[in-house]
């Protein structure tokens, strides 16, 4: 990198600033974005560590960690499928009700008179789908690269966390349609809770609020839907993130001939 | 004025300005390494944050066409007196559903899950002198014939505990045993052989485990039918 | 550090730009897939079709109707405009008016008629042919189908007499001036006259026929005066009882009415009544498609109602290894039955909405089908004992045969109890259920009505006055004698398994009113069956052979004016239970002694019968020690105990026991009964004796009268005459095979 050039770039871009300019002097901008025009490193760093989105990353990230087939983006898609359940989640809950037989009837008007309720109730079970399959294939993709290797313990345990969390919150949203599928599927499952030896059947008592699974069960289900397991997962992930930063950033398998991290 | 002499008593009450003494200590740490590499590093604002949106815009894009033309299953009221033959779970749980048709609800249910999640947590805590470590560093049959072994002896002790004959863990499990001992029988020669050579045993164990939880869900998702019988996708569908 | 190359910054920016476009361009699909919905073509093709004819177009917006309380929201109206917002257009087959019917949509919606799914709004799913969706819309010849989630109990009637009732309501015409499911009517053009599709539900005023006649009265020369004749109270009955069928559904009240007819609630639970060998149909209506199972070479279309009628027709085909008979049914008989059975869809809804025929069955307790005996009979035992009672062979499909009730060998030994017992318990292990209390739902009058249907094919037994006045001929009275009565009572009547006929003190007590009562009625409990198809000069023939048989000379005892016979009922019932309750049991149902404490037994002998009874020395225990001691008062107390309260004893059914030798019996039995009965009574081609319930309900007696008498028209032969292959049995072995049979109960195996 030498100074010249880096001069007459700048140069360049002086000429094509016009408009974007006008729009980085605009006073509502600077309140928003405390920074000039990315088109020099400050203000690109500024742009990264300024944004509290953006913060979590680091300004400068190695060039071989950005390449897709290095981590195939996994934890940032499910991150993406997290959001997206977020946002059709919250609007489902405009219309649902956690009760025996309006559950159903509530899919029935999504799925009739709601506009787009089909497409949103599709997003939801999709995303929800999708996201059970990224992490669990991020979490495959992390074994084989060896990134939970230390100083990445914890991390790896954070992110097993998560896939529990994962699978769960899907499990208890499955519930909530009251359809035979969901209904049985439900049951399947909590008779499986009912071998823990000893306590079995209190455990399965405590999760449906019952003997078997009714409103009751609805009820339980839709609350740890809709709130618990999701503030949970909400921060266990920022726990997850903090730490990748914290340990050092993505894991890279070393450099030929250079000892890098990793070899421990 | 005279100085005292002064006692040092650690006092919580102290205010240490007052008393000007410094200890150094030498402290035996761990922190994380920080390494200042020496490879080729980008800004991460346009360039990451370029490819973050196009991964978000991406990903947004094929969940909103799956949407579009795809419809979410919805069947009829739950109704407690009509059991559907068969009753499934959600399809990641189907792996545990298919374990159930052959051990006990406390082995397939409880234990075998509770122990697969012990074991993906402490993977990080026991696995330093594994690491890197090459299964075959030269062709050593008779090393081979005992993997062969090992797997043959796992999969005969997993259907031992059965009470129906365990495929889909029996043949991923002889399948990784193979693919284990092949390097030791052939030696590593060609990209594939010598690629597999060079994995070390946790590599190989979490591949058998992968293996065999694709293998029980996908027989429990596609292959199962009414009364849990073993069906073909595409002759009766996907139950 | 060295400046990074190959990011390929334009190429991202370029993949950012057009991922976003075309984002953005998906999202706005959704919203547009929900603009183009079919309820909104549907009401554009209506305002279309609306402004060719000059009908007002209506504004776009889902139409539903809202019950809340009945759980109804059903937006059919959306895209039928003619039945909701807008107006008809004539003969539009989906926006045409609604047909008249006696309901109001606003009131309860479309759904609970028509079926399909109400809150839908698109063809099919609204029609229910969707995937997952339970209730298809009911096809238009099946529609009756749908009155059946109210109107659950539709009533049925009397069978044989709504029969009746049709035949005379057509016979007088009555269709002249009444409409019956738009039948008839004809002559009234000028005045209106009840149409009488519904009254069934409506309710038949009970004073219709004085009604009718007044009028007659009234008009001189109206259509009246000269149409409408004089019936017979009987035929008046049985108008109002068809009247009482029409409810305006013709179509489900056929199925309903062959349903009953057929005796499907023989093994089907509808309601909470019926047989427990098939399933439940109580709510078989609401049977999804899905939940059906087709066989590989169904030919018809999958439908519920194409299932049943195809499993109707031939059960077996449809349902590998089903247990239903082959009734041999017409293909409309099926397809009438498929209706009643897709009716079977009782929804739930408050007590407000329920149709009076619900409120009827299920509030008042009053039953959908006519509780005479011989609709019960039909209704419930007609499927497996025959029509007629004559018994089925159904051994084809049950791996047994089904028993003749109307045999009148069976009659005659079967008491009331163990008909009664036989109906309430049923026979565990055959395909006979229970019809008691809570099992089978019948109640105890109908049971009563049953055995009374059952009785009434047993041959009315001439009365004692008709007997007195015939003609007696002595020697007839002997051949009788010889062939009925000479194994129980002894060649010249010195007795047996019966008690002794020639004894003084039986001639002298025994008047001949009490002689015919015991042959004409039996004596429930012992081997002393009824002999009802003999005619009087037959019973006066053996009642005077009986007479001849007497040790000396007859010296009747008067016993009705004997009044010294007052006794104490407590003081009695302490005698009884110290010296008479060992032989005849403690409420007098008998032992090893006869029962006494029976009404029928009391009401033909009277106080002064038990007490001379005793007193003359008929009283005599097993081993022919005379009785223990009892005072001349003991007796009068004894008796009045008896009479007054004896007879109203719950303990009806035990009877007489018999003591045997069960070791000599069981070596009888291996050689006359086990090649049918089986070695250990498990039953063979011959009923299994080992049934508990069965040894519950039959006593001694009735075990004992069987084997003396066999069962006409059955492979059992009587065991009291030399024939073929047939062995004589003495009254000692009778006795000693029925003590066997008796400790089959324990479950006992065979010793060696």
């Amino acid at each position: 990198m030498s100074e010249t050039k880096e001069t007459t770039l700048t140069a360049e871009r002086e000429k094509r600033r016009g408009l974007m300019a006008l729009l980085h002097g605009n006073r509502v901008f600077r309140s928003l974005f405390r920074h000039g025009l990315p088109d020099t490193n400050r203000n690109r760093a500024l742009a990264t560590f300024s944004n509290f989105f953006l913060h979590v990353q680091p300004v400068k990230v190695r060039l071989r960690a950005i390449k897709f087939t290095q981590t195939f983006y996994l934890g940032g898609l499910s991150l993406v499928c997290f959001g997206t359940l977020t946002i059709t989640g919250i609007l489902l809950m405009f219309y649902y009700h956690p009760s025996v037989p309006r559950a159903y009837e509530d899919m029935k008007d999504l799925q009739f008179v709601v506009s787009s309720g089909t497409f949103l109730r599709n997003l939801h079970r999709w995303s929800a789908h999708v996201m059970v399959a990224l992490v669990f294939l991020h979490m495959v993709r992390v074994f084989f690269a060896g990134a939970y290797k230390p100083p990445r313990e914890f991390n790896w345990v954070l992110g097993v966390i998560l896939f529990v969390l994962t699978v769960l919150l899907s499990y208890t949203g499955y519930l909530l349609p009251w359809d035979q599928l969901a209904y049985w599927a439900v049951t399947v499952g909590a008779n499986m809770a009912k071998a823990v030896p000893v306590m079995g059947e209190d455990i399965r008592f405590l999760m449906l609020g019952g003997t078997e699974v009714g409103e009751n069960a609805l009820i339980r289900f839709y609350v740890l839907h809709c709130v618990v397991l999701p503030l949970a997962l909400t921060g266990v992930i920022a726990l997850h993130l903090w730490r990748v930063r914290k340990d050092g950033g993505l894991h890279l398998p070393p450099l030929k001939g250079k000892g890098g991290e990793g070899d421990r | 004025m005279t100085t005292k002499q002064r006692t040092f008593t650690p006092a919580e009450s102290e205010d240490a300005r007052q008393i000007p003494v410094r200890v150094a200590e030498v402290q035996e740490d761990e922190r994380f390494a920080v390494e200042d590499r020496d490879e080729p590093k980008v800004m991460s604002f346009p360039h990451l944050v370029l490819r973050e949106a196009i991964a978000l815009l991406g990903m947004s894009l094929f969940l909103v066409l799956l949407s579009l033309f795809a419809d979410a299953p919805l069947e009829q009221i739950a109704n407690p007196a009509m059991t559907p033959n068969p009753a499934k779970a959600p399809w990641y749980f189907l792996g545990l559903q298919e374990l159930l048709h052959y051990y006990p609800p406390l082995v397939a249910g409880v234990l075998l899950p509770g122990l697969v999640v012990m074991a993906l947590i402490q993977i990080p805590y026991f696995d330093v002198n594994l690491k890197r470590e090459a299964l075959w560093t030269a062709p050593r049959p008779g090393r081979a014939t005992l993997v062969l072994l090992v797997a043959f002896a796992v999969a005969f002790l997993f259907n031992v505990a059965a009470h129906n004959t365990v495929w889909p863990i029996i043949i991923p499990t002889v399948v990784v045993g193979i693919i284990m001992a092949l390097p030791g029988y052939l030696g590593a020669h060609g990209r594939l052989l010598s690629w597999l050579s060079s994995r070390s045993i946790p590599f190989y164990v979490f591949f058998w485990f992968l293996s065999v939880a694709v293998v029980l869900t996908v027989v429990g998702t596609l292959f199962r039918g009414p009364g849990w019988a073993l069906t073909f996708p595409w002759r009766e569908g996907i139950y | 550090m060295a400046r990074p190359t190959n990011l390929r910054y334009g190429l991202m920016i370029w993949t950012f730009a057009v991922l976003a476009v075309v984002f953005v361009a998906s999202l706005a699909f959704a919203p547009a897939k929900s603009y183009f919905s079919e309820w909104r073509a549907t009401q554009r093709q209506y305002n279309t079709v609306a402004a060719g004819i000059g009908v007002a177009p209506i504004d776009p917006g889902i139409q539903q109707i809202w019950l809340k309380e009945l759980g109804v929201v059903d937006r059919c109206a959306s895209c039928h405009v003619g039945m909701g917002p807008g107006d008809p257009i004539p003969g539009d087959p989906v926006f045409g008016a609604h047909p008249a019917i006696p309901h109001e949509p606003e009131e309860i919606g479309c759904t609970f008629c028509h079926g399909g799914q109400g809150r839908a709004t698109g063809h099919e799913t609204a029609h229910g042919q969707a995937e997952h969706w339970f209730e298809p819309l009911l096809e238009r010849d099946q529609f009756e189908a749908g009155c059946g989630s109210c109107h659950s109990a539709i009533p049925v009637g009397r069978l044989a007499l709504a029969d009746t009732g049709r035949q005379l309501f057509e016979r007088y015409d009555c269709l002249a001036c009444h409409q019956v499911d738009g039948r008839g009517g004809g002559r009234m053009e000028t005045q209106s006259m009840p149409d009488l599709s519904g009254v069934g539900l409506r309710g038949i005023p009970a004073d219709w026929y004085e009604g009718h006649l007044a009028r007659r009265r009234e008009e001189a020369d109206g259509l009246l005066a000269e149409s409408f004749g004089d019936l017979e109270p009987t035929e008046v009955e049985a108008i109002s009882e068809y009247l009482g069928t029409l409810v305006a559904m013709p179509r489900l009240a056929r199925g309903k009415r062959l349903f009953h007819e057929l005796g499907c609630r023989g093994c089907h639970v509808v309601n909470g009544v019926g047989g427990s060998e098939g399933p439940d149909l109580s709510e078989v209506g609401k049977k999804s498609v899905e939940e059906l199972l087709y066989p590989g070479n169904f030919r018809a279309e999958r439908t519920f109602a194409s299932w049943q009628v195809e499993h109707l027709l031939s059960p077996g085909e449809v349902v590998e290894g089903s247990l239903m008979p082959d009734q041999g049914l017409t293909r409309a008989q099926a397809e009438s039955l498929a209706l009643y059975l897709l009716s079977l869809r009782r929804a739930e809804i408050p007590g407000e909405y329920w149709p009076p025929d619900r409120t009827r069955a299920e509030r008042l307790g009053e039953r959908e089908f006519g509780t005479d005996g011989q609709t019960l009979y039909q209704v419930f035992c007609a499927a497996c004992h025959g029509a007629d009672g004559s018994g089925r062979a159904h051994g084809v499909i049950f791996g047994q045969a089904l028993p003749s009730l109307v045999n009148p060998d069976f009659l005659a030994v079967a008491s009331d109890e163990f008909l009664r017992q036989v109906i309430e318990t049923g026979r565990s292990g055959r395909r006979m259920p229970a019809w008691g209390g809570g099992e089978g739902g019948l109640r105890n009058a109908e049971v009563q009505s049953l055995i009374g249907r059952l009785r009434s094919e047993e041959p009315t037994a001439p009365t004692y006055d008709v007997v007195a006045a015939a003609p007696d001929d002595p020697t007839a009275g002997a051949a009788l004698y010889a062939k009925s009565c000479a194994v129980c009572h002894g060649a010249n009547g010195e007795g047996g398994i019966g008690p002794s006929l020639r004894s003084a003190a039986f001639q002298d007590l025994a008047t001949d009113r009490f002689i015919h009562r015991a042959i004409t009625g039996g004596r429930p409990g012992t081997a002393m069956g009824r002999f009802r198809e003999l005619d009087a000069a037959a019973i006066r023939s053996l009642i005077a052979h009986l007479r001849s048989l007497s040790e000396r000379a007859r010296e009747p005892v008067d016993l009705a004016g004997v009044s010294a016979f007052a006794g104490d009922v407590e003081r009695g019932q302490v005698v009884f239970a110290a010296s008479c309750a060992s032989c005849h049991g403690a409420q007098g149902e008998g032992g090893i002694g006869p029962g006494i404490g029976k009404q029928a037994f009391l009401a033909s002998a009277g106080k002064a019968f038990i007490a001379l009874s005793y007193s003359r020395g008929r009283c005599f225990d097993a081993a022919g020690t005379p009785p223990p001691d009892v005072e001349r008062q003991g007796l009068s107390d004894v008796a009045t105990w008896l009479v007054e309260r004896g007879g109203r004893s719950a303990v009806e059914a035990a009877g007489r026991i018999v003591v045997g030798d069960p070791r000599n019996g069981q070596r009888l039995y291996a050689k006359t009964c086990a090649a049918c009965h089986g070695t250990n009574g498990e039953g063979k081609e011959g009923p299994a004796l080992g049934n508990p319930e069965f040894l519950a309900a039959a006593n001694d007696g009735f075990l004992q009268a069987t084997i003396i008498r066999g069962r006409g028209g059955t492979a059992m032969p009587g065991f009291n005459r030399d024939q073929v292959k047939v062995p004589r049995l003495s009254a000692g072995e009778v006795d000693d095979i029925v003590s066997f049979i008796r400790s089959l109960l324990g479950g006992e195996k065979e010793e060696n």
